[in-house]
């Protein structure tokens, strides 16, 4: 399940910045995963060509340092169970994946703002309050009026 | 600093427009829109000039704060468009906070999460929009865009609202109470905006929030999110600040430019925002006049029926009562 906690987390396992994080940890296999390459065709609009070549429709060919900020937090949370990521890194356009990621493993990771999940329904955990939340209202209420962020 | 700043960044694959006119920028928006390139194009020029092949065009320096700078105390300024990444730990600390109230610049901050500490317009949250695939160009738009400031309210219908919500308990408040027959309530603080809207809307009141949209961008994003629960039952208006009001309607006569070109006036150095301004120059006007302003407490002279209906006349009129 997707697991979020609100505001500030201040646990030593937190990654505040993903974008830098992933250029110095990615691995190779992590770019020509099935699902990171569609990942990064929806959200970055780009193709895989190779572990180490991304065909961009904006900046050309490009290595994977060149992804977007939201496309690589989206792999590390996919691929680094140990972290506890900043996932304001993703825009609107990743929310999806992150419930597609949640639906197949428990993820927790750290948000700031109102993301919009869609109407749903989907399971989001609120960390902060260890509420299950399964629609979108239902989630915005828990966090706005509980003054989560 | 003052003016307004026309920027654009390029190189042979991306071409980045926005504008500037106050002393705090925010963009946001989806992943991969070209934020961080923007920020990459504006370090590779600042490290290497005409060298790197990146073009900026702008009438004052345009300059990145880096963590590494901020640290070393190596700021830039004065006199520049300070652009900061995501990536800026400190920009959600008192600390940045202090360091942007008084500078002499402007700021554009890249962030998604609200800055609490930051009174920015919802006028500057900007998204950065892309052309099709085979177009270089991306320009910022306005994430909140309505025409008069007023949210939630179809135009050229009507909103009669039961309950009128205010900020706080000051002299808005008190003139609004006299303006709108309604319930007034106070919030108790602009943070509480959004819960207070919930609130009256979830009991069947129709309910008009205004707010001064010149410090409210932290709090915009929740209230439109829970607005959108009560589209029918909720509005918001949120013009310049409640000074602006009295300013605009002419209660108080000052230059026409500091209203309409407020840019050229209000020196960040010395106004952390816009509502600040129009607050002092409003006291400043009416120093010495039977409507010498008090923000704490509203002078019975504004209170007058002449007064209330030269208010009336530049609400939008969905709202006007």
């Amino acid at each position: 399940m997707l697991q979020i906690f609100y505001g500030d987390y201040k646990g030593e396992d937190y990654i505040s910045a993903p974008d830098i994080f992933f250029d110095n940890v990615y691995e190779d296999e992590w770019i020509t995963d099935e699902l990171s390459v569609r990942m990064i065709k929806d959200v970055d609009g780009s193709d895989v060509k190779g572990p180490n070549l991304i065909d961009s429709p904006f900046l050309g060919p490009i290595p994977p340092r060149t992804l977007s900020g939201g496309v690589k937090t989206l792999i590390l949370i996919q691929n680094d169970p140990a972290h506890v990521f900043n996932a304001s890194a993703c825009g609107n356009n990743c929310a999806r994946w992150l419930l597609e990621i949640g639906k197949k493993k428990d993820v927790r990771v750290r948000l700031g703002y109102l993301m919009d999940f869609g109407d749903g329904p989907f399971e989001i955990k609120v960390l902060n309050t260890d509420r299950v939340c399964t629609c979108l209202k239902e989630l915005d209420e828990e966090v706005i009026l509980k003054k989560l962020v | 600093m003052v003016g307004r700043y026309e920027i654009d960044v390029y190189n042979n694959r991306v071409h980045f427009h926005l504008e500037v006119k106050r002393n705090i920028t925010v963009i946001q928006g989806d992943s991969a829109t070209g934020k961080t390139q923007l920020i990459r194009l504006l370090s590779d020029y600042n490290n290497s000039g005409v060298s790197s092949g990146v073009t900026v065009v702008s009438e004052a320096p345009c300059a990145v704060l880096t963590t590494s700078a901020w640290k070393q105390k190596a700021l830039p300024g004065p006199g520049s468009i300070v652009f900061v990444d995501e990536d800026f730990a400190p920009m959600y600390s008192e600390e940045f906070a202090r360091y942007i109230k008084g500078a002499d610049d402007y700021f554009v901050l890249i962030c998604r999460d609200s800055l609490f500490e930051l009174p920015y317009s919802i006028e500057e949250i900007y998204g950065m929009r892309q052309g099709r695939p085979s177009q270089k160009y991306s320009s910022a738009k306005r994430v909140y865009n309505e025409l008069f400031a007023l949210f939630n309210v179809k135009c050229g219908s009507t909103f009669r609202p039961d309950c009128v919500i205010t900020e706080d308990s000051n002299a808005g408040h008190v003139f609004l109470s006299c303006v709108y027959e309604s319930e007034c309530v106070s919030a108790g603080g602009k943070s509480s905006v959004a819960d207070c809207i919930s609130r009256e809307a979830q009991s069947g009141k129709k309910t008009l929030a205004i707010v001064d949209g010149a410090a409210y961008g932290a709090d915009m994003e929740k209230t439109m999110r829970l607005m959108d629960y009560y589209k029918d039952r909720s509005a918001l208006y949120a013009p310049e600040s409640f000074e602006y009001l009295l300013l605009s309607a002419g209660i108080v006569e000052v230059q026409e430019e500091l209203i309409k070109e407020t840019w050229n006036y209000a020196d960040s150095s010395e106004f952390f925002s816009w509502e600040d301004f129009y607050t002092k120059t409003l006291s400043t006007a009416s120093a010495g006049t039977v409507f010498q302003y008090n923000k704490g407490h509203l002078n019975e002279a504004y209170k007058t029926k002449g007064c209330i209906e030269s208010v009336k006349r530049i609400l939008p009129e969905e709202i006007r009562p």
